[in-house]
């Protein structure tokens, strides 16, 4: 088992957002989880990623590199930045980032190699500044930059939200691609129920609790 | 011939005004952090090397003193704002409030003459050093990750940069930068006076904008040689103005040309904005 939360709880003073929640994810597998707004999914990610500590109950965590893509892709971008030096940014993530400059060749033909595989035209566009691109270039910049150094397992956490159908359906490719293709394990919030076929399994967060929301239609 | 050396100095003194552009650039523009300690930091720079001069210390040791000391000020203020959660302009405005105290301890008077001996002829090359210097630095995946504190903290924090650490260094980096500029000043005048800082937020802002205007490139050496010829500009555009009869214009008009000069490279940003935006 790659991830275990066992009888999770968190409180924010009188008020219960999960409640002796229990989950568990299998190294691979791509969960859903869907849930009205204040359900606590969000709080859910947090907790996972270790940016918020359970007030009571175990987590526990067989894996050493996570990532995780948020709502707003302003949020995942550098917008007065330009692309390369963006993914440069996200180059060096896990390691000691040292004196020597930002951007080479070989960083450039990876840099390129690795947009071509988003088809979003992006690697013609290395030398723009991100604030120039649209929003479902920039969410796909963000998601690049997240999977661009290996990780174990990456959180999704409405990604699609701010995007138009036709981006959001595009990006949901690109991420069902690439999440199959590394054979990563992935947790995705989405309000979306057309997303809730990507998933290996859909989850519903109610009352702090998560819930089997039922089968679910297989993507080719 | 007098025009010659009014034209010299005003390049000198631009020079120096520059360094302190570079300074606020970085806080202001790259960290996004409103420094104001920038007026303290300046006479404590210029105070610590004229006291050191004026007891027979060697020009470079007075001049890397005044470095250290800017530093020390701008740290002092990353620690209000980090540790004590005091906002940024606030923690700026306490230190440099309190910089004035520690200076006239410097000091004990408000005003020094140095010695007439005492001469420095490398301005050109500490602004040289000082573009290639910050121009490289925030070109390298540790200014990108400078950088990032600036623009994105949330993103900064989530991959791993420590955004406190980045902030006490630029911080510090920045008032080592106005103390050496303070430094320099009180050698190339052969003064010191407790009162020399007033204005300078404003007249570093002024390098800046003019700057950004008159090289508006990406690349961060032109960035930061922006600031050097927009304060050299700037002293310029004073001089011409105080010696150009016919505006009848007095030196107590100086606080107006300066407020009116930024205002004009501001407004001109927008209206070019404006116009292409018109025209797509």
């Amino acid at each position: 088992m790659l991830l275990k939360l066992d009888n999770v709880s968190v409180q924010f003073n009188e008020r219960k957002i999960l409640d002796r929640l229990d989950l568990s994810v299998a190294r691979g597998e791509f969960v859903v989880i869907i849930g009205d707004n204040g359900a606590g999914k969000s709080t859910l990610f947090n907790v996972i990623a270790g940016q918020e500590n359970p007030t009571s109950g175990r987590v526990v965590r067989n894996f050493l590199k996570i990532t995780r893509v948020m709502q707003d892709p302003r949020v995942g971008t550098l917008g007065n930045m330009t692309v390369k030096e963006n993914l440069a940014f996200a180059y060096k993530r896990e390691s000691r980032r040292g004196w020597r400059p930002c951007i080479n060749k070989d960083r450039i033909s990876m840099f390129r190699e690795k947009l071509k595989i988003l088809n979003m035209n992006l690697e013609d566009k290395l030398n723009d500044t991100v604030q120039t691109l649209s929003g479902g270039q920039r969410q796909a910049l963000a998601f690049a930059m997240a999977v661009l150094v290996d990780y174990d397992i990456i959180l999704l956490d409405e990604v699609t939200a701010a995007l138009n159908p036709e981006s959001a359906s595009n990006l949901m490719e690109l991420i069902n691609r690439t999440v199959r293709i590394d054979q990563k394990t992935c947790l995705m919030i989405t309000h979306n129920p057309a997303h809730e076929k990507y998933g290996d399994r859909v989850l519903k967060l109610e009352n702090g609790r998560l819930y089997d929301a039922g089968p679910i239609k297989k993507v080719k | 011939m007098a025009l010659g050396n009014e034209i010299s100095s005003c390049i000198a003194l631009g020079l120096l005004q520059g360094i302190i552009g570079t300074a606020l650039f970085l806080t202001l523009r790259i960290l996004n952090f409103t420094d104001l300690t920038c007026e303290g930091s300046f006479v404590l720079g210029s105070c610590v090397s004229s006291i050191l001069l004026l007891r027979g210390c060697n020009v470079y040791i007075s001049i890397i003193a005044a470095l250290f000391a800017g530093g020390l000020a701008g740290l002092s203020t990353g620690v209000l704002n980090i540790f004590f959660k005091v906002k940024d302009i606030l923690a700026g405005i306490l230190i440099a409030f309190m910089l004035y105290s520690v200076n006239l301890r410097v000091l004990d008077v408000p005003n020094i003459t140095l010695p007439e001996n005492v001469s420095f002829g490398g301005i050109y090359v500490f602004c040289f050093g000082i573009i290639c210097v910050l121009g490289y630095l925030l070109t390298t995946d540790w200014g990108l990750a400078f950088r990032s504190v600036g623009q994105n903290p949330t993103l900064a924090v989530t991959s791993g940069v420590s955004v406190k650490k980045i902030t006490l260094i630029g911080l510090a980096l920045s008032n080592a930068l106005i103390g050496l500029s303070g430094s320099l000043f009180s050698i190339n005048q052969g003064f010191c006076d407790i009162g020399s800082g007033t204005g300078l937020l404003i007249v570093g802002l002024a390098s800046v904008v003019i700057g950004e205007r008159v090289l508006p490139f990406k690349s961060f050496y032109l960035k930061i040689l922006g600031c050097f010829c927009g304060a050299v500009l700037y002293r310029l555009f004073i001089c011409i103005a105080l010696n150009f009869d016919l505006l009848k214009l007095r030196p107590s008009d100086i606080n107006m040309i300066t407020g009116l000069l930024i205002l004009v490279f501001m407004s001109s940003k927008i209206i070019t904005r404006r116009r292409r935006i018109t025209c797509c």
